[in-house]
């Protein structure tokens, strides 16, 4: 479904002694994604998590390797088509304050070139499902902070994506929006989609995720089901296994 | 593109930039209030001064010894033009107080005659008469004149009294000549002249106005309120993002030009009713005569928004948040604005070489238009050329919106040297505002120190230009802790890549030869007075000569440029763009539109051989080798002409340019293999 093979971001940035040196955000990251699944990634701020879900998503390119796409395993690249498989939701996508929910969905559905009768058909069946009904033509900028999150999550979805990428999608959020996101990605998991997605919460992960990637440094230290992991390191809380692999990495370097 | 993606971004942009306050204001508020308020309220307080100063009754004092006669001219009745109030027998220390505590506006008094040459000559003694004003007050100052000018009406016919007593003619004599100055002008055509003094300078203010907010709205403003990110999810090509945005604020632009030239157009229609109601000017203005000029206007207006549009933007694309993006357009904006006054320079005209210049272009089309000049080989140039530009700065900007530190908000390096020197890091790269400041803190310096020093001589002018050109870089970069190897360059280059810049050099000046004879061709007449320059320094003998304009620039103004300026921009931008905008700084450094393109052409190359190599030392030799190369032109021509005849030939045909071409493209090819020779060595 989602295939990443050896992928690295190299970005610049200023060191403490010296010259602009170049550092790699993601570190030859490889991961597969299948057909109806969550795979949560976690690790600590300035692991990589976001810049690898942006290259995932197809909004930056990586410096080296390959995001394959779909079941052919064509490369990606930026390549348009690909854009449209998958519906990418993070706190950075916000969402056009002075549209309706309405004009932003048509905006949306039009730019994935759906023809007009599809639009109007997917919209009527997200306000239902969202329960949009309320607020659908009101101006974004007017709306509570769970209606924006719901209007984000119908931005994600008119187009009927296959593979959910999601950076944090509860950072921030209450516990009714919160369980509300991760209701929804249960259930598309039902529906057969992939579902890629990065958390800091770990009890989250645990309830909800099939396989988790560790991520430290821009390098994977750990990848497997959550149960796997526990039986390699012996620990129960993820929290905890989590800390031995980062431990683990840190001596062996 | 898509054309169907386009249409819903750009409806998509339209209704988010519509709807927003700011821009409804700046559009629709400011043409259709503001300036025809402007207009209105600036004529009613011009009319109302001046039939204040028509009108007023100016207080005159008169010494004791002036005649009851003169005073005569200034009772009332006496003038239809002016009234006066008089005070008589004024002694003069009185009339100082009176003048100072603005009791009288003028004070006249007859000078005392010599009276010893009148007994002598006998001659008829004149009358010599001393207006006293104070010209810091208004109205005393205007009082003085309504006063000459009675006075003279009193001499002419003191004059006319003295001729008729010898029995002359005194009307023949006294006007000899009769004079009749008649404006053969159509009425349109003076209102057009009128009208195209002011309009395009209000078109343009309202053109910025109208493009600004939208231009920092869809990009600045988007990137704050954090929709880019969410457009990035979007199958969606850069290209087609920027041109939907772009769209949007030509639209923009252009929607609020009209309006304002609506407006404007209704303002003056307005006021030329009163004026022909007035009676001030003829009536009669053929209005059919107006819709060509009316039409060209608008394309031109057309391609002028574009061209604004892209700019605007441009340079919001590198703010983060709107404030950020204000404080960069607010020099872009003076910018432009002072390049508008150009329609009311009366001595400035539309020719090929204006036509080139962009605003002044537009200002000054506009201005011949609404006067009726039409040239249509200049009006297809100014077409033309701001259609380049448009396109120029719309490439531009599709290319620096295509880079991810643009995109995902990395803002400009900020400026350091208002920071303590303890507090900064060590090594860093040079930022970009550090050299905005530093090229214009170079500026000042060459153009008011180098230039007092070149007052003296030009030797001390160029050394001293020289010198500051080298140690201003070099402070600022020690002050900031820049890695003073890394900034500027200091690495050993391998003979392969001296060899290599031998070429390449020699390259770039044979087609900076036809560059040269191309743009002379344009700006004829420019060309001579760039070697009438050069004959200054030949003074001093071939040795000084190649020192000062070949050695020391070598080393001065590489330092500065492919050394400091390079740095900066290499640190935030790719190798293409650092090319380019090196190349373009080092071209307008030399100040002037025919050596521009030769000397950025020279300029991209040195940039890329010092790119390539990371070595300064190739690039001055390099300069050098140019420079060295002008000296033996001037000093030697005979050599050239033995040995190089095409590059002596006064007269260079078409034949020899395309030879010249030839011959620079094959020794820059070469230049360029014999430097990736190395390279590719490493590779394997």
């Amino acid at each position: 479904m989602l295939q990443a093979t050896n992928v690295v971001k190299t970005f610049e940035k200023n060191e403490k002694h010296g010259r602009r040196i170049s550092f790699n955000a993601v570190d030859g990251v490889s991961l597969t994604i299948n057909q109806g699944e969550i795979v949560g990634i976690l690790g600590p701020n300035g692991a990589g998590k976001t810049t690898l879900l942006r290259m995932l998503g197809l909004l930056m390119k990586p410096t080296s390797g390959e995001v394959l796409i779909g079941e052919g395993g064509k490369s990606a690249g930026l390549e348009l088509d690909f854009k449209k498989k998958i519906g990418y939701l993070s706190n950075n996508t916000k969402l056009y304050g002075r549209l309706s929910v309405r004009e932003l969905l048509n905006m949306v559905g039009d730019i994935h070139e759906m023809s007009k009768s599809e639009i109007a058909e997917r919209i009527e069946e997200l306000t239902k499902v969202l329960d949009m009904g309320e607020f659908i033509d009101n101006r974004i900028e007017k709306l509570s902070t769970g209606q924006t999150q719901r209007a984000s999550i119908a931005r994600c979805l008119i187009h009927n994506p296959e593979i959910y990428i999601f950076d944090e999608p509860t950072l921030g959020l209450d516990i009714m929006s919160s369980s509300a996101i991760i209701e929804f990605m249960k259930q598309e998991r039902e529906k057969g989609k992939a579902v890629i997605y990065s958390t800091h919460y770990m009890e989250e992960a645990e309830y909800l995720c099939d396989r988790i990637i560790m991520l430290f440094d821009g390098k994977v230290i750990a990848e497997g089901s959550i149960d796997g992991l526990r039986k390699d390191t012996g620990k129960e809380r993820l929290r905890d296994i989590f800390t031995a692999y980062a431990y683990d990495r840190q001596v062996s370097e | 593109m898509r054309s169907r993606v386009i249409k819903s971004l750009y409806k998509k942009e339209m209704l988010d930039v519509l709807r927003d306050k700011k821009t409804v204001v700046m559009m629709l508020v400011v043409p259709i209030i503001l300036y025809p308020l402007l207009m209105l309220v600036g004529m009613l307080t011009m009319t109302k001064i001046s039939t204040d100063i028509e009108t007023r009754t100016y207080k005159v004092a008169f010494s004791k010894d002036v005649s009851d006669e003169l005073i005569g001219y200034f009772d009332e009745g006496a003038t239809d033009e002016y009234s006066f109030f008089v005070y008589e027998d004024v002694a003069p220390e009185e009339a100082q107080l009176l003048l100072e505590q603005e009791k009288i506006d003028v004070y006249v008094t007859l000078q005392a005659t010599d009276m010893s040459a009148q007994e002598t000559e006998k001659k008829a003694v004149k009358e010599r008469y001393q207006i006293d004003y104070l010209s810091s007050v208004n109205n005393s100052g205007y009082g003085a004149d309504r006063v000459q000018s009675v006075l003279a009406s009193y001499s002419r016919d003191m004059s006319k009294r003295l001729l008729e007593k010898a029995g002359l003619d005194a009307d023949y004599i006294l006007n000899p000549v009769e004079l009749k100055l008649a404006d053969k002008a159509k009425a349109e055509e003076s209102a057009g002249n009128l009208m195209g003094t002011i309009i395009p300078f209000m078109l343009i203010v309202s053109l910025l106005m109208g493009t600004m907010y939208p231009a920092i709205d869809t990009t600045a403003g988007e990137r704050e309120r954090g929709t880019l990110e969410t457009m990035l999810t979007l199958p969606i090509s850069n290209q087609e993002l920027i041109f939907s945005k772009f769209l949007t604020v030509a639209t923009i632009g252009v929607a609020s030009a009209i309006l304002n030239l609506i407006s404007m157009g209704g303002v003056s229609s307005y006021m030329y009713h009163i004026a022909v109601s007035v009676g001030g000017m003829n009536q009669g203005i053929n209005f059919v005569r107006f819709i060509p000029a009316v039409i060209i206007g608008v394309l031109c207006i057309l391609a002028f928004a574009i061209f604004v549009s892209a700019i605007t933007m441009c340079v919001c694309a590198f703010a983060r948040t709107y404030k950020e993006a204000n404080n960069y357009i607010t020099p872009l904006m003076l910018v432009i604005l002072f390049a508008s006054f150009a329609s009311m320079l009366p001595n400035l005209v539309l020719n090929a070489r204006t036509a080139l210049v962009p605003v002044v272009n537009i200002c000054l089309l506009i201005r011949d238009i609404l006067a009726f000049k039409y040239n249509f080989a200049i009006i297809a140039l100014v077409l033309a050329s701001n259609t380049i530009y448009g396109i120029l700065s719309v490439l531009f900007l599709g290319r620096i919106y295509k880079s991810e530190g643009i995109l995902f908000g990395e803002s400009l390096a900020g400026i350091r040297i208002f920071e303590r020197r303890c507090n900064m890091k060590k090594g860093q790269p040079v930022a970009m505002g550090e050299l905005v400041i530093v090229l214009a803190v170079e500026l000042l310096a060459v153009i008011y120190v180098g230039g007092a020093a070149s007052l003296a001589s030009v030797y001390k002018g160029i050394i001293i230009t020289q010198l500051l050109i080298f140690s201003i870089p070099v402070l600022a970069a020690w002050y900031t802790k820049c890695d003073m190897r890394q900034t500027f360059k200091l690495k050993a280059p391998k003979p392969r890549e001296l060899v290599a810049a031998v070429f390449m050099v020699i390259g770039a000046m044979l087609l900076g030869m036809v560059l040269t004879a191309i743009v002379g061709s344009i700006f004829t007449g420019s060309a001579q007075n760039a070697m009438a320059d050069t004959g200054e320094y030949m003074k001093g003998g071939f040795g000084i000569s190649v020192l000062l304009v070949a050695v020391l620039p070598a080393i001065c103004e590489e330092t500065l440029f492919r050394g400091y300026v390079m740095s900066a921009f290499v640190s935030r931008f790719g190798k293409v763009t650092a090319i380019i905008g090196t190349a373009c700084i080092f071209g307008l450094y030399h100040m002037s539109i025919v050596k521009f393109f030769t000397t950025a052409l020279l300029g991209a190359v040195f940039c890329y051989v010092v790119y390539e190599t990371r070595s300064i030392l190739p690039a001055i030799l390099m300069h050098f080798i140019n420079n060295a190369t002008a000296c033996v032109q001037m000093y030697y021509p005979e050599i050239i002409e033995k040995y190089l005849p095409v590059f002596a030939g006064e007269t260079v045909t078409l034949q020899d340019m395309a030879l010249i071409l030839a011959m620079g493209i094959v020794m820059l090819v070469t230049g360029k293999m014999i430097l990736n020779m190395g390279c590719r060595k490493i590779e394997k």
